[in-house]
């Protein structure tokens, strides 16, 4: 019996050792860090608008459809790679996209969707950034659904691969009976 | 002399690592500056993760303490900032966690383990070994056996 005793902070190490090995080799740490407002009311935006495209306001956060508010920027390099995504989402999938460009300007903005494409029904410039801090992003890409109610449901990190619209999204459209199949 | 010299030159020139949260417009009130750098220090940036707000130089840090030096000037307290940034990004963006059911563990885990590695070392080596009893016939009988393979 006392030789069990005497193994236990031997086992208590190895199990620490085990933890600490299986969450820093974790390959997507940031997923884990979840964002504070799901299930919170999707927060107010304070947007430039594009010229020529309709405007993204706060009351537009409202349903009556589940929304992907989309955070991206003419500068990021991942968001020109998701666009294909959006794209497939927006025009095949019907899914209402919400376009925010966080600390970007009007002119590059256009510039953008122009050249590759705008999978968005509302756009807006977040020129401070101040509504991107407001909605707790890190970066961009970063794109979250909002329920018809106008609350986060889902927050995405990164830009939106293929198997993401298909495993963590439309699940989302779908459960929702959002979509006429 | 040189060598005084040469180390005067070389301590002198890490001076710039004392340049740290410089942006464009720091607080026209030093006191305020200096309470929003100490805020700074403690939250994280969170592109970076183990830097601190006032060491690091990503575009959302600079973004970041803007926004706390802003908040200083309007005379808010340290706990009403914190809980500004924690309402947006989760208390993970303090360095100091705080004490709760779920950090409990955290906070208290080192202390917990230096108290039971502790008495585990102590209780072995206070058990003193007494070589100088007689043996007992038990161990008598193990003796033999053992000696004699």
């Amino acid at each position: 019996m006392r030789r069990l005793v005497s193994l236990l902070p031997f086992a208590l190490l190895i199990a620490l050792v085990v933890l600490f090995v299986s969450r820093l080799s974790d390959p997507a740490p940031h997923q884990e860090i979840r964002s504070v407002l799901l299930g919170k009311p999707a927060p107010a935006v304070q947007l430039t608008p594009l010229r020529n495209k309709p405007a993204l306001r706060t009351e537009d956060l409202h349903g009556p459809r589940p929304i992907l508010v989309n955070f991206f920027a003419s500068w990021c390099l991942p968001c020109r790679v998701e666009q294909p995504q959006l794209m497939r989402l927006s025009r095949t999938l019907q899914i209402p996209i919400y376009g925010i460009a966080w600390k970007d300007s009007p002119s590059n903005v256009a510039a953008f969707l122009q050249r590759y494409g705008n999978p968005y029904q509302r756009v807006g410039i977040d020129e401070s950034g101040r509504t991107g801090i407001n909605w707790g992003i890190t970066g961009v890409p970063e794109s979250f659904i909002i329920t018809p109610q106008g609350r986060i449901a889902y927050r995405h990190w990164g830009d939106i691969r293929a198997d993401d619209v298909d495993k963590k999204l439309m699940p989302y459209w779908h459960k929702s009976g959002d979509l006429v199949p | 002399m040189m060598r005084w010299l040469f180390l005067w030159m070389i301590l002198w020139s890490a001076s710039p690592a004392w340049a740290i949260g410089v942006d464009a417009a720091p607080l026209p009130n030093p006191a305020q500056e200096q309470r929003a750098r100490a805020l700074m220090a403690e939250l994280r940036c969170l592109v970076c993760q183990n830097q601190s707000l006032l060491e690091s130089d990503a575009d959302l840090a600079v973004d970041l303490r803007r926004i706390v030096r802003e908040h200083v000037a309007r005379n808010e307290s340290d706990a009403q900032i914190k809980a500004f940034l924690v309402a947006r990004y989760g208390s993970w963006i303090l360095f100091r966690p705080p004490v709760t059911q779920r950090t409990w563990l955290l906070w208290f885990g080192p202390l917990v383990f230096l108290i039971l590695g502790t008495s585990v070392i102590l209780r072995r080596t206070a058990r003193p070994a007494d070589f100088s009893a007689p043996l007992s016939p038990e161990e008598q009988h193990d003796l033999e056996r053992i000696t004699r393979r």
